[in-house]
């Protein structure tokens, strides 16, 4: 118990600098929550003195916002030098990294979302922007070989009594004009930005190769938004096959009937 | 100190294991900048280190189909394996966390094996799994070493020896970097290191540049550290580049050697009788600085220090 008590010790220290300068200051608050040796305590002592420790806390830190930065590069733009500061609140809320980068990237940007609805963060292009890059990023992570196969070997083309989005097709709705707000956060343009404002949708797939991402008809992003969120009740049959023709949605595996 | 105690019974056989692995020479480890350089650029490589955790995403432990292969990436790793030996470097056994072992990483390991036909294979010596809130595991989000301890090397041997009878294949553990020292351990890392090797039968993967970076922070001698060490044991030979950060210097794979990796390679390459190659390794972010020409030119230096030797 010891060896994995001090191990605990030793990678929550080096998580946190604020807990290294507790150690430094008040030895007995920190090191009386671990089942600790005696030798162990030296240790930890010895260790948060060290000037190695700072390094150690540093690379803790890059390790853990690579993922962020290389995953959400428009999240990043748009929150400027609050991301980081974001991260940091992230880290303190979640002290059990995951070690899985993409669900580690899907949580940070779910606290984002959550602490935006909350307006602890105030931009009004934030929750679009993490929308879209989590869902590119799902799309990009997704199994798509396996998918295809499983809808092509005729699992799941039977006809059902509800749709959902195809698996390999995500929407995200933006409250600004799309293509010009992510023209501008790729050339790195500083806000304020001067946009359209409405409802628009798009659509993003990996149904070939390479992802496609293309702006639709409003009226259709309204009923494929209805179809994600489970809330369609009735679409006349023709509607139904179109959009499965199209590639948008499929019938939902539950209620599939086998052909 | 019970060390000398430890080191018996030996495993006999590990030495001509060892010994008859073939001498590949020159490889590179594999980073997200170099699919357009492994097929252009292939002929300047005799092997390629590939780390596979970046093969397959890990839906994490307890989940079925856990290990989610990346199609596009694997499609890359078929076509290079059919040109050139793969040789696999780990980052995920996680071999010195107290907590458990994780058997369906080691399983999943086997199963890379089976269809790569990798000729040894390696991993770290430190932890990066610890146990998190109820229970589940977390990621220390750094690769934290082990005190070199009793203990610790009597559980790592423990784990070693799983591994080698999983996996039919040798199984080597590359030597720390480290910007902080535990007091009061056991053993030296020389003596903690030959003590492994001799009890579990593993051999060793010497990265020189981890070496020169903890020589350089904590002020040793590397060469007298190498003296110390059964380099018989060694099959495979780490160099890269660093920088400073914090005022330390660190292992951060920036681009091209230093020039004392250089003077540490050539000494371990005229000792190390075992030794089957030489893998550069760089952070794919510093591909701008190095590009092909860098690369190569890295490569053609570690080529020439083998070619002294092989």
């Amino acid at each position: 118990m010891s060896l994995e008590a001090f191990q605990q010790a030793t990678s929550d220290l080096v998580a946190s600098p604020d807990l290294c300068r507790l150690l430094q200051r008040d030895p007995e608050s920190v090191l009386s929550r671990y089942q600790l040796s005696t030798r162990d305590q030296h240790r930890l002592i010895d260790l948060v003195r060290q000037r190695g420790m700072s390094v150690n806390c540093t690379l803790y830190r890059f390790n853990r916002i690579t993922p962020l930065y290389t995953l959400l590069p428009l999240t990043n733009f748009v929150l400027g030098e609050s991301f980081i500061h974001e991260a940091e609140l992230f880290w303190e809320t979640f002290r059990d990294s995951d070690p899985r980068f993409t669900q580690e990237v899907d949580r940070f940007g779910e606290f984002l979302i959550e602490r935006i609805h909350r307006q602890e963060i105030q931009n009004e292009f934030a929750v679009e922007i993490i929308r879209f890059e989590l869902a590119t990023n799902e799309l990009r992570f997704s199994q798509r070989e396996e998918i295809l196969n499983e809808l092509g070997n005729g699992k799941r083309s039977g006809r059902g009594v509800a749709l959902q989005l195809h698996p390999l097709v995500r929407l995200v709705e933006f409250r600004h004009e799309p293509a010009k707000l992510l023209q501008l956060l790729k050339e790195r343009r500083p806000q304020p930005y001067q946009l359209l404002k409405d409802r628009f949708w798009l659509l993003l797939d990996v149904l070939g190769e390479e992802l496609q991402v293309r702006r639709i008809d409003p009226q259709l992003g309204q009923i494929l938004e209805r179809i994600a969120s489970s809330d369609f009740t009735t679409l006349p049959e023709e509607d139904s096959e179109a959009l499965i023709e199209a590639g948008m949605v499929v019938w939902s595996e539950a209620n599939a009937l086998e052909p | 100190m019970a060390v000398n105690n430890l080191l018996e019974p030996s495993i006999p056989s590990q030495a001509s294991a060892l010994s008859s692995i073939p001498k590949l020479g020159v490889g590179l480890l594999y980073n997200p900048a170099l699919p357009e350089f492994l097929r252009t650029d292939l002929d300047c490589l005799d092997y390629i280190s590939i780390i596979p955790d970046m093969f397959w995403v890990d839906r994490g432990a307890g989940q079925t189909d856990r290990y989610a292969p990346l199609k596009s990436w694997l499609e890359l790793l078929d076509q290079v394996a059919a040109k050139r030996p793969i040789i696999s470097h780990d980052i995920g056994l996680s071999i010195g966390s107290a907590a458990h072992m994780d058997d369906a990483y080691l399983d999943h390991m086997a199963s890379v094996y089976e269809q790569y036909h990798f000729l040894w294979h390696s991993d770290h010596l430190s932890f990066v799994q610890v146990s998190g809130p109820n229970g589940f595991d977390h990621n220390a989000g750094l690769a934290i070493p082990i005190p070199y301890d009793t203990d610790v090397l009597e559980m790592i041997a423990r784990r070693v020896r799983k591994i080698r009878s999983t996996i039919p294949v040798p199984f080597l553990l590359e030597n720390n970097v480290y910007y902080t020292e535990f007091s009061e351990q056991d053993m030296t890392e020389p003596q903690f290191l030959n003590g492994l090797t001799k009890l579990s039968g593993c051999g060793l993967l010497m990265d020189v540049h981890n070496l020169y970076t903890n020589a350089r922070n904590h002020n040793f001698d590397a060469f007298a550290f190498l003296d110390q060490v059964d380099l018989e044991r060694v099959v495979e030979v780490h160099i890269a580049g660093g920088n400073e950060i914090a005022g330390m210097y660190t292992d951060s794979h920036a681009g091209p050697c230093p020039e004392p990796v250089w003077d540490l390679l050539e000494y371990v390459v005229s000792k190390a009788v075992n030794l089957c190659g030489i893998t550069f390794e760089f952070h794919a972010s510093y591909y701008p600085l190095l590009k092909v020409k860098g690369i190569r030119a890295q490569l053609e230096r570690a080529r020439s220090v083998w070619a002294s030797v092989h």
